[in-house]
């Protein structure tokens, strides 16, 4: 049987063709590759990855592999798999279980497939993007904890729960949380959704968004994202938000701040961005204006109760693969996106791949950090050095023909700020 | 009464009497059509009789030739539509993927009744595996699924087609050969 599980491996020439254009946008980690491939730092590192398989994250791995490490591969979301990604992959050797619509049951099996490797021993290293895999080796395979070294993790959703196992002493391998390096969230999250967001509507339903009223629930770095892209395309945006300071934020870009109750009555288009679950629920539904058009792009299906719609709607119609329409008891229709799941993963193709080499240069740092320099990470949850962070960026302003000015030793002085960086304090917020 | 002569007459039907055959007066028509003898009827109605049976004799085999075709064909017609009825069922299980023809599908039913098609077999579940196996479906290019039963079946029937067609279209071309051949050589002579 071959160590791998996807849709069609003969899929893999066409996702091979995708990789190689994704290699150009991705200067990141084509750096990572230059820099480190000879010396191989991560030789000896048996890598599970529960991260979307996608094109990107292809070329995530093979930076992974061709800095020595051995690399088993499942998807973090069961419709964000890139069928062709996953084939070309696969083809490699590298053993990936992912392919678009899963069951849930045969989600957990395709993570469960990448702990242990094809020598019989168990994975050393976690790369993990929600905090399933995190999850699944402290409750259910505790025994393999004792061999891992670290664990990065990509996103807020995994994050949080990194710090809730933290505070509750449940977590039991020094963690770098790779989601807060600047390089990541307010690039992927940000300028990522900003792109992604709008593609997945307009794949899913072609609707025109100029004019319509659009409320985005939550404006963090993904809120700011997905309201500055529907308001860039002439949609009126409105906002909810439960902290005052990203309240006023929204306020002074010039966004009308409300709760969702009020955006019922005329918003056509709900996004939900919070991370938080139950943002639109039962009787939120039932006074949604006719077809209104109800996705997510927070890293859970949660922020909406799906469950409701399909337990209380007198019909659900899939008008396309990741769109379907409820109608309600009343006769009002709901156009519900990618079943509350990413909307910019189910519906689009996630974010482009620049703005992922941002991210995933990041996840390769981390990785690097974790693994030679074992004594400087004890169990908890840290953050990359700010030098590192700059490096990522650094590494991408080449591709865009960004000339860059030097510190000059006066001014360095000046400042007292070191010519090569780091330039900014640890409490910067850019 | 009636006449007796007359009841054999109504049973065996003569062809009728003519007393002038082509234009020629008889003499005595009645002498010319007077029966030898009383049993020739008899043995006219007889032998109609005998024909009456064989007729009915071979109809009834053409018949049941027919009949059993008929028989044939209903439980053919049957089949074709258990078997499409089966696709219909299959085509509208629960799946979360677009199904591609020529790839081997497993059936499960979860605990809610719902059954749903997966690319992971019983096999690859081994013991953890959470619903029950229902069957296994090949989905062929026509969009038709062939039970994992039937599929060795399918594949010889596939490839005697092919062994058919490479056959045929050798044969085809090997004809056209000659053909041109011959056709070259009678434009040089």
């Amino acid at each position: 049987m071959p160590s791998y599980k996807v849709a069609d491996i003969e899929l893999a020439d066409w996702g091979r063709k995708c990789i190689e254009i994704a290699e150009n946008e991705m200067p990141g980690l084509m750096q990572m590759r230059t820099k480190y491939g000879k010396s191989k730092p991560l030789a000896g590192a048996r890598i599970a990855g529960c991260l979307h398989m996608t094109t990107q994250t292809a070329v995530l791995i093979e930076t992974l592999t061709a800095l020595g490490a051995e690399v088993q591969w499942s998807s973090c979301n069961i419709f964000s798999t890139q069928d062709f990604a996953a084939a070309a992959i696969a083809k490699t050797g590298v053993p990936v279980y992912a392919w678009k619509g899963e069951t849930d049951e045969e989600y957990m099996w395709c993570i469960e497939q990448t702990l242990v490797f094809a020598d019989g021993k168990p994975l050393n290293m976690i790369l993990d993007d929600g905090g399933d895999l995190t999850n699944l080796i402290h409750e259910r395979f505790p025994e393999y904890l004792k061999d891992i070294r670290g664990l990065s993790e990509e996103t807020t959703t995994g994050v949080h729960n990194l710090y809730r196992m933290m505070k509750n002493g449940k977590l039991k391998v020094p963690a770098i949380n790779v989601n807060d390096s600047v390089t990541k969230s307010k690039f992927d999250n940000l300028y990522g959704c900003r792109e992604s967001l709008v593609d997945g509507i307009k794949r899913a339903t072609d609707v025109m968004l100029a004019g319509k009223v659009a409320m985005v629930a939550g404006y963090g770095d993904v809120g700011k994202g997905s309201a500055h892209a529907l308001r860039a395309f002439g949609a009126r945006v409105l906002i909810t938000e439960i902290d005052p300071i990203n309240a006023l934020q929204a306020a002074m870009e010039g966004f009308e701040v409300t709760t969702v109750e009020e955006a019922l009555k005329k918003a056509r288009i709900f996004v939900t961005a919070t991370g938080c679950k139950d943002i639109i629920h039962g009787e939120m539904f039932e006074q949604m204006l006719e077809d209104a058009i109800v996705c997510n792009i927070g890293h859970f299906d949660c922020e909406l109760d799906v469950k409701w719609l399909n337990d209380n709607c007198a019909k659900k119609e899939q008008i396309k693969p990741q769109v379907d329409r409820y109608t309600l008891k009343s006769g009002r229709h709901i156009i519900l996106l990618a079943e509350g799941r990413l909307v910019n993963l189910g519906c689009a193709h996630g974010h482009p791949s620049f703005v992922m080499s941002n991210s995933f240069t990041n996840q390769v740092l981390a990785q690097i950090e974790l693994w030679t320099k074992q004594s400087d990470y004890k169990v908890g949850v840290h953050l990359l050095p700010k030098s590192l962070d700059e490096q990522v960026a650094a590494a991408h302003l080449e591709h865009l023909g960004v000339k860059l000015t030097k510190l000059s030793s006066d001014q360095s002085e000046y400042l007292g700020i070191p010519q090569e960086g780091p330039f900014k304090p640890e409490i910067y917020r850019y | 009464m009636d006449n007796p002569a007359k009841t054999n007459t109504m049973a065996v039907q003569l062809v009728e009497s003519n007393e002038a055959p082509g234009g020629v007066q008889l003499v005595n028509s009645r002498r010319t059509n007077k029966q030898s003898s009383p049993m020739d009827l008899v043995e006219l109605a007889s032998s109609i009789q005998q024909a009456d049976e064989f007729v009915k004799a071979t109809a009834g085999s053409k018949l049941t030739v027919i009949a059993d075709q008929i028989r044939y064909l209903q439980e053919q017609a049957r089949k074709a539509l258990k078997e499409a009825q089966r696709d219909n069922i299959i085509h509208h299980a629960a799946c979360n993927m677009v199904k591609k023809p020529g790839t081997l599908y497993y059936m499960y039913e979860r605990e809610s009744g719902q059954k749903y098609m997966s690319i992971l077999s019983p096999e690859d579940w081994g013991s953890s595996c959470p619903h029950e196996f229902v069957g296994a479906y090949k989905l062929e290019f026509d969009m038709s699924w062939t039970p994992i039963e039937e599929m060795e079946k399918r594949t010889e029937q596939f490839a005697l087609i092919d062994r058919l067609l490479t056959s045929n279209q050798k044969s085809i071309s090997d004809s056209a050969t000659v053909t041109v051949l011959g056709e070259e050589k009678s434009e040089k002579s």
